[in-house]
């Protein structure tokens, strides 16, 4: 289980991270951004591609 | 990792590795963990000049000018795939003989590759000028940064030279610390190249409501040193002195160090669509690879004409094509059988409380119009060539922005 973290004061809903992992990651209907906490392991490198292209680097996962 | 001194690999002295990548920021950093992640098993050594691990850029114009951030608060997460890395940090390389498969630092140490990455970035411009180096500023590493904020204070005058992206973000930042801000910029509103007229007007507004001044149409021949501060003498005659001016006049491809070298470099390290070094004497190097925004590669949406795109997704998007291309290369596989680099390039600028997201290449245009929302608040771009959509360019609005971003490329 890989645990999901995204600073929300750093977070400028720009939307990256949900190209690379969109079952993780979506932005609402006030285009904020909505995330699952929790992941399979099977996801980890779709999650790993969300992090490295947020430009505020806001997520971070956890084992 | 901790900051060079501390560091253990720090302290031996490689003469050669497998893959050597010189420049140690983010391109560098995703260079190495995706060959990690396409099987390559080699050595990897990186060697940057700055004394800090990979750390993000983009604050530096914007929050670290607000408030004190350090390198390590901006350091990218270093994971473990690239725990076998070597990082030779403070480290600058002064020239490459890529006949010979070897860089050279400025130490005179010698390093020999199999492979090479060039991923050294940009070099800002400067002016030639002799002004102390406390009132004169570029913005690029985090000690440009440091400096520009502890040397400016609320009711100085500071001038910004350049209205690109850089310069208005800065302009942003230092009104919003009560800096008595002056933009010099030489065309007729800053960014227009870029987003057109229409949008960047509504920018320059914005800039001037919350009190920048604007000098358009100008362009500052002399910085001189006097008592009461520095005197910029401008093309029409006249003479602006401030306490501080910080030059964003853009930037040069830092590829000094490639001069002997059979390369090209033009605006940037001129590339085939896999990203390899293209030489002088024609061909390409088949194990010198360019990776970030000192590359010119072609590119899709520039029909294949080679184009340079400094933007923060561009390291990240040629890694993935580069750290591919160095595992398939270092197992004999043919390198143009793998998909050849294509993202999408991605822009993003904060100004005061403006986000701005934009995707493909709107300056290189020749039509746009307003898709959604209105100038002057949250809004929609879509920037055309020829007939298709090439841009989008959102102010707010990202669902918007988003929705679009699939049909770049596309006849409109
Ligand atoms: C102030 C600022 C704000 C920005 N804001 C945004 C933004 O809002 N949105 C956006 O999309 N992009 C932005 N960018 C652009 C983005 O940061 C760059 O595109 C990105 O940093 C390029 O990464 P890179 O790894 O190719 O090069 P760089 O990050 O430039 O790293 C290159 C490294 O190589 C080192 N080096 C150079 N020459 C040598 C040598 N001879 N030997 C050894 N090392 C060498 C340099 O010291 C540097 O550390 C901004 C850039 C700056 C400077
Ligand atoms: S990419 Fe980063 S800044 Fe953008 S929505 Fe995702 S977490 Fe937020």
């Amino acid at each position: 289980m890989i645990r999901i973290q995204v600073d929300m004061g750093k977070c400028q809903h720009y939307g990256q991270c949900v190209f690379e992992a969109p079952e993780t990651f979506r932005l609402n209907d006030d285009d904020r951004l909505e995330y699952e906490r929790e992941a399979n392991e099977a996801d980890r490198e779709k999650l790993e591609a969300a992090a490295d292209v947020c430009p505020m680097q806001a997520i971070t996962l956890l084992d | 990792m901790p900051d060079a001194g501390d560091h253990p690999s720090r302290l031996t002295r490689p003469t050669s590795a497998d893959l050597v990548i010189v420049g140690a920021g983010l391109g560098a950093l995703r260079t190495a963990e995706a060959a990690r992640r396409a099987g390559f098993s080699g050595s990897i050594l990186v060697i940057g000049r700055e004394s800090h691990p990979p750390y993000n850029r983009p604050p530096l114009s914007k929050t670290a000018l607000i408030s004190e951030l350090t390198s390590a608060d901006l350091a990218f997460p270093l994971r473990s795939a690239v725990d076998d890395v070597e990082w030779m940090l403070s480290t600058a390389i002064d020239r490459a003989d890529l006949a010979q498969a070897r860089v050279t630092t400025s130490g005179d140490q010698s390093i020999h590759y199999d492979h090479l990455v060039i991923a050294t970035g940009r070099t800002p411009r400067r002016l030639p000028s002799s002004v102390a180096p406390d009132r004169r500023h570029v913005v690029y590493t985090i000690e440009d940064a440091q400096r520009l904020r502890r040397s400016t204070s609320a009711g100085e005058r500071v001038a910004i030279i350049g209205g690109g992206f850089i310069g208005c973000e800065v302009a942003a930042s230092l009104r919003a610390r009560g800096c008595a801000v002056t933009l010099v910029c030489s065309g007729d509103v800053p960014l227009e190249r870029t987003l057109g007229r229409r949008l960047a007007e509504a920018l320059v507004d914005r800039h001037r409501l919350e009190g920048v001044v604007i000098e358009s149409r100008s362009r500052v021949l002399e910085l001189v040193d006097r008592v009461d501060g520095v005197a910029m003498s401008l093309e029409d005659g006249r003479t602006l002195v401030v306490d501080a001016v910080v030059e964003a006049l853009g930037s040069v491809p830092a590829a000094d160090w490639l001069a002997d070298g059979d390369v090209v470099v033009e605006a940037g390290v001129a590339t085939d669509p896999w990203l390899r070094a293209r030489k002088a004497s024609g061909g390409v190097w088949s194990n010198v690879h360019v990776v970030g925004d000192v590359a010119q590669v072609p590119h899709p949406l520039s029909d294949q004409a080679s184009i340079v795109l400094p933007h923060w997704s561009t390291p990240v998007d040629t890694a993935r094509v580069v750290g591919a291309a160095v595992a398939a290369s270092a197992r004999g596989e043919r390198v143009s059988a793998l998909p050849a680099f294509s993202a999408l390039p991605t822009f993003w600028t904060d100004q005061y409380d403006l986000h701005m997201l934009s995707y493909g290449m709107p300056a290189t245009a020749d039509n746009h119009e307003l898709i959604a929302g209105s100038y002057g608040s949250e809004c929609v771009v879509g920037y055309s060539r020829q007939g298709r959509l090439i841009g989008v360019v959102g102010v707010g609005m990202r669902s918007s922005v988003m929705a679009l971003r699939d049909r770049i490329g596309q006849a409109i």
